[in-house]
């Protein structure tokens, strides 16, 4: 076991500039390297031609990304509590309490992000993305909701164990 | 900068969330091509996601416990006799 102390500030800053890069605008010549993931192709008959016609999914993977990172920092915190509960708990009960008012919330948009992305991949269209991006954004408001939870604490440095 | 130092050092879970976003944030702001490593990352993670909650296996960390100093007691009623 290894005990550490470390800052508590620079906790926040992590778990801000994470959100912070969520919402970094996009670039036009941005584009996905072909053959991964997010890459279909349509076949379509055209006279006597044969036309495949191959798509990369760019605004999925950036919604991906996107979910991924806001829902690793809103676990994080939501682990930070776990783990250094009693800690937090002599700081103020209301951290726990408040974190536990997100904890299913967090789970809940995990279900929320499969249904419409596979709704989404099922009928890849603009407003199919839609459904995809409000529960981004719904997981986005809990990060912010969870850093400000922790954030009410007014202390120099927490402990943590890694095992 | 020490303290998000130290934070990602104690906790490996921060340096995961910037790492996975660093390929998508790099790529948008210098205009360069996502390669297929990091559209297979990104595409694993939300699928494990996707099984983890098909599954039902919801983390701890994520569970709402009672409050530290709660008792919790546990009455067992024994059952009725049975009738002749």
């Amino acid at each position: 076991m290894n005990t550490r102390k470390i800052k508590f500030f620079g906790l926040l800053a992590a778990a801000g500039l994470a959100a912070l890069l969520l919402v970094a605008p996009g670039c036009k010549n941005t584009s996905l390297a072909p053959g991964g993931p997010y890459s279909y192709s349509t076949t379509n008959v055209v006279g006597s031609n044969t036309v495949v016609t191959t798509v990369s999914d760019l605004q999925l993977y950036q919604a991906d990304v996107s979910f991924e990172t806001a829902y690793k920092a809103a676990f994080t915190i939501c682990n930070i509590e776990f783990q250094n509960r009693d800690y937090f708990w002599k700081i103020s009960p209301s951290i726990k309490h408040s974190i536990d008012k997100i904890r299913p919330l967090v789970w809940e948009s995990q279900g929320e992000y499969t249904t419409a992305r596979a709704a989404y991949i099922a009928h890849p269209t603009p407003a199919g993305l839609t459904g995809v991006d409000a529960v981004v954004a719904k997981i986005q408001q809990l990060l912010i909701a969870a850093t400000a939870a922790l954030g009410t604490t007014n202390t120099p440095s927490i402990t943590s164990t890694n095992q | 900068m020490a303290g998000i130092a130290a934070a990602i050092a104690a906790y490996p879970q921060i340096a995961d969330i910037v790492t996975s976003g660093k390929a998508m944030i790099t790529a948008l702001f210098e205009g360069k091509v996502i390669s297929v490593e990091d559209q297979t990352a990104a595409h694993g993670y939300i699928d494990a996601l996707a099984l983890m909650y098909k599954q039902g296996l919801i983390p701890p960390a994520l569970q709402v416990q009672p409050d530290p100093g709660t008792v919790t007691t546990t009455t067992t009623v024994p059952a009725a006799p049975a009738k002749p």
